[in-house]
């Protein structure tokens, strides 16, 4: 029997990737483009879709170009159904719709948070690892019990990300290639310690405090020089991150979880991965080591996800059906594809 | 549905752990057991993290030890069993505590969940065919494993992408068509339902009313998850592990002290919803406060689920 291969499309923020890949998990081809904005600005969702229209063309021609194929090639299309925003995904969706026409391909409507953690268990080979999902508009801690991946902590108001991305704007940073790079790129040039508000509620953490505490006295430091915008970023980092880990190992100890995966844009930033490592290695587990392949946006992890369910025997998604859903949530997927239900959580307590 | 079991949710053995024994490493703390007055005690020490920074290491550390002391008098003050603080020392981070002998609750729940599980095999089986029902046909008949006819490819001209709508489109996939958009579907937590029997019944209300006490005491517990409540041989709930406690009379704080709750039971034990429901209920009941905290609970919850998710 041939290899089944599906192609994934991606397109819930500002990143549109297209990627292919067979049902060994080789990636054929996994293509990008991002849809930067000017230092001070975010991206916004009608120009977002706009981005993602002018390129999904060239994309796909490109993706299928690099993984010599043809369309008949194709077992299945795959795209994000959400979490995301609404115009970007609407775009990326309706494409998906022509294709699936043009080509007589049945369509897979795919989680974008579980695809994160698929593929970063495809790529690490980690079978049960706890999950912080650290991106622009998500922070979630997610352990995999009976049949679903359940989210056991997250933000109470806005995403990491987003609070970065946030400050970021504040003090004029470059958005290119992420404001989140550039963040880190200042905190490695930071000493300065400035304490800012800690929250953390059981597994769950809230930034927005936090965030606007620094707004409120940020052209007072910047002006006396009492603390550099070097010093901003690193407290910034170094306070949201302990934040982070706390929780993780919070619920590593909870569901007796030896090893723990980063996705997400922000698990690209090398300082969160350090502090990660340091916990888990303290803990006897091992860090799932970052790979873009999970933590940045793309369309292999779509398009992994997706043919992981159609093997299982998830029915395609009806046309009709494939709308997409702006908060479509990790813990509503139900997860048929892992053999392993896990109705035996291990764990602390008596 | 009521199920008689006939195990007891605490466990037969009443041995007391031997001294040094570590009963739990949980994210913060060590609890070791140590030799206290010719009995034992529990000792929990906030061992130094190394991942951040050691000036908020320190502070978070002293911080919480000081917050457990505090909360946890509080608490015992407010009549709900706690473990009696025996000793608290600041320069290293610990306390030295009462020794609670039973078992977790959300150890006695998933034990609950297990057995009920093996008594009725078939309800396993029952929600996985309900995943993977099969959706009505494919009215395009876009599976691959038909075979490919002659039918030349689907052309698509300006008014198919046309906002218009006849009655006609319906039968046409025109990609605009079909709405592409809908939201906030209720989240089904499990397929599994279990049922509480009168046991379980009597924890979940014993539950609330503690949690009723400890709010209308103005004490926020901050960490509610059925790991840091003991069942004691008495059926007899203790509340432990106040490190993230402090005092505060905000209706906020305890709606969200209520939804880390939920958080917990619909992560932990996701097919016992129901737990969750029964506790809140006698909460309700009991707490003096409890029309504005619940009402301020739906705002925490619908928060949540209108928060942006892109990206
Ligand atoms: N006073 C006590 N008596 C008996 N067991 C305890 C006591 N305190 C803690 N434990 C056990 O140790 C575990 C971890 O303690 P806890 O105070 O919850 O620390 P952490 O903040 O690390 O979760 C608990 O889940 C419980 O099993
Ligand atoms: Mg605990």
């Amino acid at each position: 029997m041939t290899k089944r291969i599906a192609i994934g499309f991606e397109g819930s923020a500002n990143k549109l990737g297209i990627g292919i890949i067979t049902e060994d998990g080789d990636i054929l081809a996994n293509v990008r483009d991002t849809f930067i904005t000017p230092p001070g600005t975010g991206f916004l969702p009608r120009e977002t879709a706009l981005h993602h229209n002018q390129h999904l063309y060239r994309l796909t021609k490109l993706a299928l170009e690099e993984a010599k194929l043809k369309p008949s090639d194709l077992t299945c299309l795959c795209y994000t159904k959400g979490p995301g925003i609404a115009m970007p995904l609407i775009t990326v969706a309706v494409f998906v719709r022509t294709l699936a026409q043009m080509w007589k391909l049945p369509i897979i409507a795919v989680n974008h948070c579980v695809s994160h953690i698929e593929m970063g268990r495809l790529v690490t080979k980690s079978e049960n690892p706890v999950v912080l999902y650290v991106s622009g508009g998500n922070t979630q801690v997610i352990a995999f019990a009976e049949g679903k991946y359940r989210i056991f902590g997250e933000t109470i108001d806005i995403a990491v990300g987003n609070c970065f991305d946030r400050f970021a704007r504040d003090i004029h940073l470059s958005n290119d290639p992420s404001p989140g790079y550039n963040i880190e790129q200042l905190a490695k040039k930071g000493s300065k310690y400035l304490a800012l508000p800690y929250v953390v509620k059981g597994m769950d953490v809230s930034f927005s405090g936090l965030l606007s505490f620094l707004e409120k006295d940020l052209k007072k430091h910047l002006e006396t020089g009492e603390y550099s915008k070097e010093d901003l970023c690193f407290s910034l980092q170094e306070t949201v991150f302990a934040m982070l880990i706390e929780v993780t190992e919070r619920a590593m100890a909870h569901v007796g979880a030896t090893d723990a995966l980063i996705v997400g844009g922000v698990g690209c930033n090398l300082r969160l991965q350090d502090m990660m490592s340091e916990m888990v290695t303290q803990r006897g587990g091992r860090i799932c080591a970052m790979d873009d392949r999970y933590c940045i946006d793309n369309g292999a992890m779509i398009a992994q996800t997706g043919l992981l369910m159609y093997l299982s025997g998830v029915p395609p998604t009806p046309i009709e059906e494939t709308i997409i859903r702006q908060r479509f949530r990790t813990d509503e997927v139900d997860v048929v594809w892992r053999k392993d239900e896990n109705y035996d959580m291990q764990g602390e307590g008596m | 549905m009521s199920l008689s079991l006939k195990r007891s949710p605490i466990m037969e053995e009443t041995a007391y752990p031997n001294v040094g024994t570590i009963l739990g490493q949980g994210a913060e703390a060590i609890i070791t057991v140590v030799a206290f007055n010719e009995g034992i005690a529990v000792k929990k020490v906030r061992p130094a993290k190394t991942y951040r920074l050691p000036q908020l290491d320190t502070k978070l550390r002293k911080s919480r030890t000081n917050q457990e002391y505090k909360c946890i008098q509080r608490a015992e003050k407010a009549g709900i069993l706690v473990p009696k603080i025996y000793h608290i020392s600041k320069p290293e981070s610990s306390l030295t505590m009462e020794f609670i002998h039973g078992k977790a609750i959300r150890k006695v729940l998933i034990e609950y969940q297990h057995d009920y599980i093996s008594q009725h095999p078939s309800i396993i089986q029952t929600s996985k065919q309900s995943t993977l029902a099969p959706q009505p046909a494919d009215p395009y008949e876009l599976t691959p494993t038909e075979p490919q006819n002659d039918e030349p490819d689907i052309q698509v001209d300006d008014n198919q992408f046309s906002t218009a709508q006849s009655s006609d489109d319906v039968q046409h996939p025109l990609p605009n068509t079909p709405p592409l958009q809908t939201e906030d579907e209720d989240i089904v937590h499990s397929r599994l339902v279990i049922a509480l029997d009168d046991q379980i019944k009597h924890i979940a209300e014993e539950l609330g009313t503690i949690l009723a006490k400890l709010h209308d005491a103005n004490v926020i517990h901050g960490d509610l998850t059925t790991s840091n409540m003991i069942l004691t041989p008495s059926n007899q709930i203790c509340l432990i592990d106040f490190g993230l406690s402090y005092a505060s009379a905000d209706i906020e704080d305890k709606a969200v002290d209520l939804h880390l709750l939920r958080r917990a039971c619909t992560s932990t034990h996701p097919a016992l919803l129901s737990f969750y429901d029964l506790t809140l209920q006698t909460y309700a009941s009991k707490s003096v406060n409890s029309t504005s905290v619940l009402k301020r609970l739906e705002v925490v919850e619908l928060r949540g689920r209108k928060r942006s998710m892109a990206g």
